[in-house]
């Protein structure tokens, strides 16, 4: 096996590296730059926002972190060092299992995450039982606690309900539990509180927070509202058409923007 | 000031049928609501999800019955009339829908939506009626060619420009708006609510603004309203009262959740007031919000607390104020 | 392991895309071509046959109705094409005026039953509440009865003509297209530009009329397309049962119920007319086929 490896990203508690990543998506008529010569990383126990507006690329990247881009989305250049391992240098078979044993993803809309014919608790306990080779029994112990970190009441009565009986705020949480209960050394948040009110967006930033000081978790955080980078960011990159154009600590882009587009965003706040 | 529209304790359940019993089970989306809205004064109406806002502002656009309870457009009941009774008023009660991408229909033009709006109310020549549609679409700030283009040609942005532009081509007196913004871009939003304010100077146009981000409301609206489980908890005029005034203890939960605006403001997340949403009491006889609240007493579990006024202008729902 | 990982994925992908990933992945090569290809063939004989129904008397070699009782039962030649049936008749005549006459059949039965099932389709799914109980347990009764048979029993008592075979198809057919168009309208109603239409002051004629049945309109022709070759299908058997079209109408139907008799010794009198019957069914289904595809993309 001869993955490319890089040692020395590990020393700095660098889960995520993405270097120089190009990405095109190819159309019959043309070549759509979706990505160009991005830098990103996201440290262990960081919460790292990627922000843009619609249509920048951002939701682009975490799909090729991922490894799940669409068919006609061609990774022309760059590497993504994923705790340490280029993943666009493994071979496919191992890299299936390689990301989703490292990584948990959420996404904005909680309800169509989630598979409608199957109850929380059976969800749940799949996705324990993939990861990790125990009895039902213990799956089903270990998603109740699970459930119980999230906060949600009731974990009992919760795990035989399916989705469509729960509220938005209530399955991103499911989510977020079961993106969580491998402890994936990193967890990509696509938007996760877009879709959701002021209260439960509240509720999902302090779990995404506690996850992170509790397991250590890096956060990629990818969503277009300064306001939840002001609240929990500790590094922000501001993507516009598919380049980062500036990035640095939560701090350094709220009091000191350089690029205009920054400025821009930040003068668009309500 | 004169009264422009009314609500008289308006109630609205919806009917859920059970797949196993005869039994119909009633949801309750609006309960007992009475909101004067005077002209020229735009209010904001804020709540979470489920809490019958927009439920709330569809009766009072007329495009929804109430189960109960009247809703009055200049002394007029509007509630309970047909389709072709309600015709003539349509010029002036106009309504800005939440979804841009569903509201245009996908087999006309931009310029076609619009028109129809103006030729339902308006004997108008076709020149004419496109000189309007000319007008508003610069109004919004949209070039006069989105008027040939198909709704799914425009983006997000566009299209709720378009979607505003059809509310208010006829320059309505009283315009419903349900979420404009929350379907667009945080960059974007800024510009549509200083669109709408603009407009609302021009064309002297009163707002009934629906919105869950209470960062919205002192853009465009003079009174803000506070809305839970299908109630009004809380209404403060924002003219004579500052926006940081607002007493009741849901209010304050949802100001307490506003992401920060800039890092330095980060508070300590007070997550242990966030109790699930999902459990409201079903009785009429408590305050709905108690079991959320920090501070309830006894007499919130048996007696429903009523609007009362505590300041010019400022009327709270809630026993400890 | 591998395979439970790919499983993940796939609800992972699933998630992202609500376009669903089946019908991706299923996309291969013998499903393009039949996405591609085949509507435009279909495409090219429903023209042709059009054409041949249109032109019937210019390009057809013979009159189909004139019999010969000395040229009975010949092979092709230059003056009889495909040769002749018992009665020595043109069989190539016959079988393109039988398109004519087919395509004129189910044409009527197809009108016929979308101006009885659109309305009420429309004004079921519309008005909704009470009405609608009440015109689908109508569309009910009609749908529970055996739809063959019922056409039989209209045929039987009106007497056999065409005519009365159009009547008897379209008054069963009618029920179920109500119901569909009924299911659509419905649909249509929940949509967010209704609620706006009755905002900009629409009357409900305009909103049924400019709104729901111009939104509908593509699906219910791509339903009539598929529909026809069933329809020709229908014709066909009536008239071979006589309830139909009757002696000597050029008709496919026709045709072979009058080859019947000689199967064994000519058996070319029965294949040429179901020959006809097939392509022309595949042709329009294979358009309908496309139509549909092209319009869900």
């Amino acid at each position: 096996m001869q993955y490319k490896i890089d040692k020395g990203v590990r020393s700095e508690n660098v889960i995520l590296d993405i270097r120089n990543l190009s990405l095109d998506y190819v159309m019959p008529d043309q070549n759509i730059h979706a990505v160009i010569d991005l830098k990103l990383v996201a440290r262990m126990g960081k919460i790292t926002a990627l922000v843009g507006e619609s249509g920048s690329g951002k939701s682009t990247v975490a799909l090729a972190v991922m490894g799940i881009q669409d068919k006609n989305a061609i990774i022309s250049n760059g590497e993504i060092y994923l705790a340490g391992t280029d993943v666009l240098s493994l071979p496919k078979k191992d890299k299936r299992s390689y990301i989703s044993n490292r990584v948990g993803i959420i996404f904005q809309d909680p309800i169509d995450s989630l598979n409608p014919l199957l109850t929380i608790g059976e969800q749940l306990v799949e996705t324990v039982l993939i990861h990790e080779k125990i009895t039902k029994n213990q799956a089903r112990t270990i998603a109740l606690n699970q459930l119980l970190a999230v906060s949600l009441p009731q974990p009992e009565e919760l795990m035989k309900k399916y989705p469509f009986m729960l509220s938005g705020g209530m399955c991103q949480r499911v989510m977020i539990a079961i993106a969580s209960v491998f402890r994936p050394l990193l967890l990509i948040a696509d938007e996760p509180t877009t879709a959701l009110d002021v209260t439960i967006q509240a509720q999902i930033l302090h779990h995404l927070d506690s996850m992170r000081k509790r397991d250590g978790t890096a956060i990629l955080l990818i969503t277009h509202d300064l306001g939840v980078v002001a609240e929990i960011a500790d590094d922000v990159c501001i993507m516009k058409d598919g380049h980062i154009v500036e990035s640095g600590t939560v701090d350094d882009i709220f009091y000191n923007p350089q690029h205009v587009h920054t400025r821009q965003l930040l003068a668009a706040t309500l | 000031m004169e009264v422009l529209a009314e609500t008289l304790n308006i109630r609205k359940s919806y009917e859920k049928q059970n797949l196993f019993s005869k039994k119909k089970e009633k949801v309750p989306a609006v309960n007992g609501v009475s909101l004067k809205i005077q002209k020229g004064c735009s209010v904001g109406l804020v709540g979470e999800s489920g809490s019958g806002k927009s439920t709330l502002g569809r009766m009072m656009a007329g495009l929804e019955t109430p189960t109960e309870g009247q809703v009055l457009f200049r002394g007029q009941s509007i509630s309970n009339i047909s389709l072709r009774k309600m015709r003539p008023l349509r010029r002036n009660i106009q309504m800005i829908f939440q979804n841009s991408s569903s509201v245009f229909d996908p087999s006309y033009t931009i310029g076609e939506s619009i028109a129809e709006v103006i030729k339902n109310s308006e004997k108008v020549s076709k020149k004419e009626c496109l000189g309007k549609i000319e007008t508003i679409l610069e109004q919004v700030g949209l070039d006069t060619s989105y008027a040939q283009r198909y709704p799914k040609e425009l983006s997000g942005g566009q299209r709720q420009r378009a979607n505003i532009a059809r509310a208010l081509v006829l320059h309505p007196e009283f315009v419903v708006c349900d979420e404009p913004v929350s379907s667009l871009d945080y960059s974007l939003r800024k510009q549509v609510l200083t669109l709408l304010n603009d407009l609302r100077n021009k064309f002297g146009i009163t707002y009934l603004f629906i919105t869950h981000d209470l960062n919205c409301v002192p853009y465009v609206c003079d009174i803000m309203a506070i809305m839970y489980a299908g109630k009004i908890v809380e209404q403060i005029d924002l003219k004579n009262n500052s926006m940081q005034n607002t007493l009741h203890p849901y209010t304050s939960l949802l100001f307490s959740c506003i992401p920060a605006k800039v890092p330095a403001e980060r508070k300590k997340c007070t997550i242990e007031s966030i109790i699930d949403t999902t459990v409201i009491p079903d009785s009429n006889h408590c305050c709905r919000f108690f079991l959320r609240c920090p501070h309830y007493t006894e007499r919130c579990i048996n007696e429903e607390p009523l609007l009362k006024e505590v300041a010019n202008g400022h009327f709270v729902a809630c026993h400890i104020v | 392991m591998d395979e439970d990982d790919e499983h993940m994925m796939q609800i992972k992908i699933q998630a992202i895309k609500k376009l669903n990933v089946w019908f991706r992945s299923s996309n291969g090569i013998i499903n393009r071509i039949f996405t591609q290809k085949a509507p435009v063939f279909g495409l090219v004989i429903v023209a042709l046959i059009i054409f041949i129904a249109i032109a019937a008397s210019v390009i057809a070699p013979n009159d189909p109705l004139k019999v010969n009782m000395s040229m009975r039962l010949e092979g092709p030649s230059s003056l009889y094409w495909l040769g002749t049936d018992n009665l020595g008749r043109c069989i190539a005549s016959r079988l393109i005026w039988g398109a004519r006459m087919s395509l004129i059949y189910s044409l009527c039965v197809l009108g016929l039953m979308m101006v009885i099932s659109i309305p009420i389709g429309l004004l079921s799914g519309y008005a909704g509440g009470r009405v609608d109980t009440f015109i689908m347990r109508v569309t009910d009764i009609f749908l529970s009865l055996p739809t063959f048979l019922m056409a039989l029993a209209i045929a039987g008592t009106l007497g056999p003509s065409a005519k009365n075979m159009i009547i008897a198809m379209a008054s069963v057919w009618w029920s179920s297209y109500a119901r569909i168009i009924r299911g659509m309208a419905m649909q249509m109603k929940q949509q967010d530009f209704i609620l706006a239409a009755k905002a900009a002051a629409c009357t409900h004629s305009q909103i049924i009329f400019r709104h729901i049945l111009r939104n509908i309109a593509s699906p219910i022709i791509i339903m009539a397309t598929l529909e026809i070759g069933s329809i020709i299908l229908a014709i066909a058997s009536f008239s071979f049962i006589g309830l139909g079209a009757q002696p000597p109408t050029p008709e496919w139907g026709i045709m072979l119920s009058d080859s019947k008799e000689f199967i064994q010794t000519q058996p070319q009198l029965m294949i040429y007319p179901g020959i006809a019957i097939i392509i022309t069914v595949m042709a329009f289904n294979l358009l309908g086929e496309g139509l549909k595809n092209a319009i869900q993309d």
